[in-house]
């Protein structure tokens, strides 16, 4: 009993969200995410930088994109509801395309803006039960950036970056008993940028392929900090009752961890309401590095005379596996006119997880997930003389379900001992596009 | 056209109610944006013309009716020698610099009037570095994090009239928190709960473009420019968390960078032949400058020992508003078949907010003498091939003078203060940058 409350206690605190990046765990762009994520061979909107950059060379002049999206977590440990944090956020992008020497040249951004912060590090120690895919990757901004060229008229090139951020600082305190304490504060937040890059070809009016590459992505968070302590004295006496001491405090994590992908798109339209498409993921998961702080304490001086403390070892690895993503979107047009235009999709994924049952001192939690998705599109045509082209909105909504999973600890004293776990995501959103 | 002007400024003030407007950020304002800019001296207020609009005036991309892009490449370098100390060293600043002005499509009564904007600048490597060192180390108040944080600028504009635009736009960036937390295992060991989180901050900007050339031919070649530009900082706070053998120790800390003042510019420009003359004038409000050392509170309590730790003590810098006066000028040097090469100068003068330091603080900041020069080609093709859009290559430097200012520490202060018993400084910033910007047509 006791067990169970402190792993409910600890628990509390489950982050939410997403899975390596929100993309990856949710996808990008109203009808990609409706088709989940069978993309790589469509890709003919902002949402193209991250499932196949090549694929926006299918937008001429200049187009935009304005959504929001919010998904709702439903999980439970041991058939107690987690706090677990939402995701929401604006989504935002943009396809600008000029001719360069006969040939089109499209490039532009896509971006997802979370609602609460624009980046955050979550570290927990190991042992503690958490997402390694919800606890910070969905609560950091996108930013994708990336340019295509249409080589012929069946072939299109395309490469991107996909940035992050890292954060190495500390600080120093001079904790005085006798004059003002003091500090001095270096803290310095890089930039992290990984590769995209993708082939788009139309080899036949009715089959698209597209090939897609993602590099891996992840953040360091490094905090030095150093607190000096001076000879310590009673009040009115000037003799020492404990010399100088000096306490370092070091933590060090990865995080945000997205990995290598690669991404191969089929899309088919056996009639000209409808398309088929078809995509596999390979995601190279076994390159993740633990994501608990390794965290050392020093301390020397008057105060480790009476208190010594000690370190313990780095975190171990979690050992995650390789995974192959299967994802099937099918597109329906029963509406086509110039005037307006109605979509219908649906799509389905299958994400097997890469974390290995948890027997030892890690719990990562994670199951093989089903994702079920759908949309509804309306395209008006020319309305208002404004907009000289069409007009789209989109409303979509996903629905990931988590296998249950149970973990038997090897130990039968561990501190966290054996638990059941399982759960859904509820996302949905809605997102205009503006072609000009 | 009464009813279509009408329509526009509706529009055009519910686009920008919808903006939360934006800002400035710190290497801009040292050293300005392009090398156009930077060799006029940044009197750009009342041109803002190309990739640098959204900084120097949002306003003036609604006049563009191409769209243009432009990267480039910026390096900030300085000279310092103390005076009476030992001068701290100043972290060069090399970054990319991206702009763009895309006119949007628009159709109808909106046809050519609204424009986004973007200008950036990324440091090398880097997102955001502040260093805050002790309150009484001598330091570069006000250069010492320059040219350490990205600027990131997004506008829109539009133009209400032939003769009249406005624009605005946010800078955004973060401010940081977190905590640092650590739990003692069975064994002794320690582990620890981090967190940090980067929470996105805005600071607004906004402009007016007046062109009354477009009505008055007698004035053709006049403009006026106003800009607004909010005070920009960021701040960080983490508490630290541990355990000294079981006793809790908590410090936490606050700090505030990267300030830029609220600021307030005019300026003028007049283009007759070959010649474009340009003057701006800034009001910078630094007396809201905020205290720039840590803020540090201690909670740590030795059982039985009767010892109290002290927080520090702030104390305000006492900066006052300061006027900067720019002007710059641009000459078409020679105009070709396959080009039109530039030249530019300008000149500047930027005073120090910073009072003597006579007390425990050792803020060194000296007024700044701005000359800057430039060059430009606008390439358009190779004999009769001409390029389906212009490349046009920009070089600009600039240097700036920072004279001798010494002050005494008044008696009441510490002789071991590291600026007693006088602290000074002289030396030389420069910044060189080159951009290739293309304006180019919509497929």
């Amino acid at each position: 009993m006791a067990r169970r409350f402190a792993i409910l206690c600890l628990l509390t605190l489950l982050p939410a969200a997403a899975w390596a990046g929100p993309y990856e765990f949710f996808g990008t762009g109203p009808r990609a995410m409706a088709m989940r994520g069978a993309y790589a061979a469509i890709s003919d909107d902002a949402a193209g930088y991250y499932y196949n950059v090549a694929g926006i060379t299918q937008v001429g002049r200049f187009h935009a994109e304005f959504g929001y999206a919010f998904g709702v977590p439903d999980m439970t440990i041991n058939g107690v509801k987690q706090n677990v944090n939402d995701n929401r956020g604006i989504n935002i992008g943009a396809i600008v395309s000029s001719d360069v020497a006969g040939h089109r040249l499209s490039g532009g951004v896509n971006a997802f803006v979370p609602d609460a912060h624009m980046m955050r590090f979550l570290e927990l120690p190991t042992d503690q039960p958490h997402s390694p895919m919800v606890a910070n990757a969905d609560q950091t901004i996108v930013e994708l950036a990336g340019a295509a060229l249409e080589v012929t008229r069946w072939l299109s090139l395309g490469v991107g970056l996909n940035m992050l951020a890292s954060n190495h600082g500390g600080v120093n305190f001079q904790v005085n008993q006798n004059k003002p304490s003091q500090g001095e504060l270096n803290s310095k937040i890089g930039s992290v940028f990984s590769p995209i890059a993708g082939i788009w070809s139309k080899p036949l009016d009715w089959l698209r392929v597209g090939l897609s590459y993602r590099e891996k992505l992840f953040c360091r968070l490094t905090l030095p900090n150093d607190i000096q302590i001076p000879a310590l004295t009673l009040p009115g006496s000037e003799q020492a009752l404990l010399r100088a001491s000096d306490l370092k405090l070091w933590a060090d994590t990865w995080s945000h961890f997205s990995p290598r992908q690669f991404e191969l798109g089929f899309a088919f339209e056996p009639h000209s309401r409808v398309t088929i498409s078809t995509d596999l993921t390979y995601m190279q998961w076994s390159e993740m590095k633990s994501d608990a702080p390794h965290t050392l304490v020093y301390l020397s001086g008057g105060l480790a005379d009476v208190f010594p403390s000690t370190n313990g070892p780095p975190p171990p690895p979690p050992d995650f596996h390789d995974t192959w993503n299967p994802a099937l979107g099918i597109e329906g047009r029963p509406v086509v006119d110039p005037r307006a235009a109605l979509a219908l999709r649906l799509g389905y994924r299958y994400r097997p997880t890469p974390v290995p049952d948890e027997t030892g001192i890690n719990n990562y939690l994670d199951s093989d997930t089903h994702i079920f998705s759908g949309d509804f599109g309306l395209t008006i045509g020319k309305f208002w003389d404004v907009f000289p082209r069409a007009i789209s909105l989109d409303v979509f909504a996903q629905m990931h379900y988590m296998a249950p999973r149970i973990i038997h600890k090897s130990d039968p004293d561990d501190y966290i001992g054996d638990y059941r776990f399982a759960g859904e995501w509820w996302n949905f959103g809605a997102n205009l596009t503006f072609r000009f | 056209m009464r009813r279509l002007h009408l329509r526009v400024i509706l529009f055009a003030a519910i686009a920008l109610s919808v903006g939360r407007g934006a800002a400035h950020a710190d290497v801009l304002y040292t050293y300005g944006y392009t090398p156009r800019g930077i060799g006029m001296g940044g009197a750009m207020t009342a041109v803002a013309d190309d990739m640098g609009a959204a900084y120097y005036n949002p306003a003036g991309a609604a006049f563009q009716t191409k769209p243009l892009i432009g990267l480039g490449y910026l390096y900030t370098g300085s000279e310092m020698k103390g005076i009476g100390v030992r001068a701290p060293s100043l972290a060069t600043t090399y970054g990319v610099l991206f702009g763009t002005i895309l006119p949007i499509p628009f159709g109808g009564f909106l046809t050519d009037r609204v424009a986004f904007g973007l200008a950036s600048f990324f440091p090398n490597g880097l997102l955001l570095g502040i260093e805050v060192p002790y309150a009484t180390s001598p330091q570069y108040v006000l250069l010492q994090n320059s040219g350490r944080s990205l600027s990131f600028i997004p506008t829109f504009s539009i133009k209400l009239l032939d003769i009249l635009s406005i624009g605005g736009g946010v800078q955004t960036f973060d401010n940081t928190s977190g905590s640092w937390h650590a739990r003692i295992n069975q064994d002794g060991s320690i582990q620890a709960t981090v967190t940090q989180e980067m929470i996105g901050s805005y600071a607004a900007t906004a402009g007016l473009m007046f062109r009354p050339g477009a009505y008055w031919s007698e004035v053709d070649g006049l403009r006026f420019g106003f800009v607004f530009r909010d005070s920009f900082f960021t701040s960080y706070k983490i508490p630290v968390a541990t355990s000294v053998g079981g006793v809790p120790l908590v410090v936490e800390f606050n700090a505030t960078s990267l300030y830029t003042p609220r600021q307030y510019v005019a300026g003028l420009s007049y283009a007759t032949g070959n010649w474009l003359f340009a003057v701006d004038g800034s009001y910078n409000e630094w007396s809201e400058f905020p205290h720039p050392s840590l803020d540090v509170s201690v909670h740590f309590k030795i059982p039985v020992l009767p010892i109290a730790f002290r927080d520090s003590v702030a104390e305000a810098p006492h900066f006052h508003d300061t006027v900067t006066v720019k002007t710059g000028a641009e000459v078409t040097a020679w105009r070709g078949n396959d080009g039109v090469f530039m030249t530019r100068f300008g000149l500047g003068y930027d005073p120090s907010p910073v009072p003597p330091q006579r007390g425990n603080t050792n803020f060194l900041d000296t007024d700044r003498w701005i000359g800057g020069v430039s060059v430009g080609w606008r390439w358009l093709g190779v004999g009769t091939y001409k390029f389906s859009a212009p490349l046009v290559f920009d070089l600009g430097g600039q240097l700036q003078y920072l004279p001798a200012r010494v002050t005494e520490k008044a008696d009441t202060v510490d002789p071991t203060n590291p600026g007693y018993p006088r602290v000074g400084f002289q030396g030389w910033l420069y910044a060189v940058g080159g951009t290739l910007s293309i304006p180019f047509d919509y497929e």
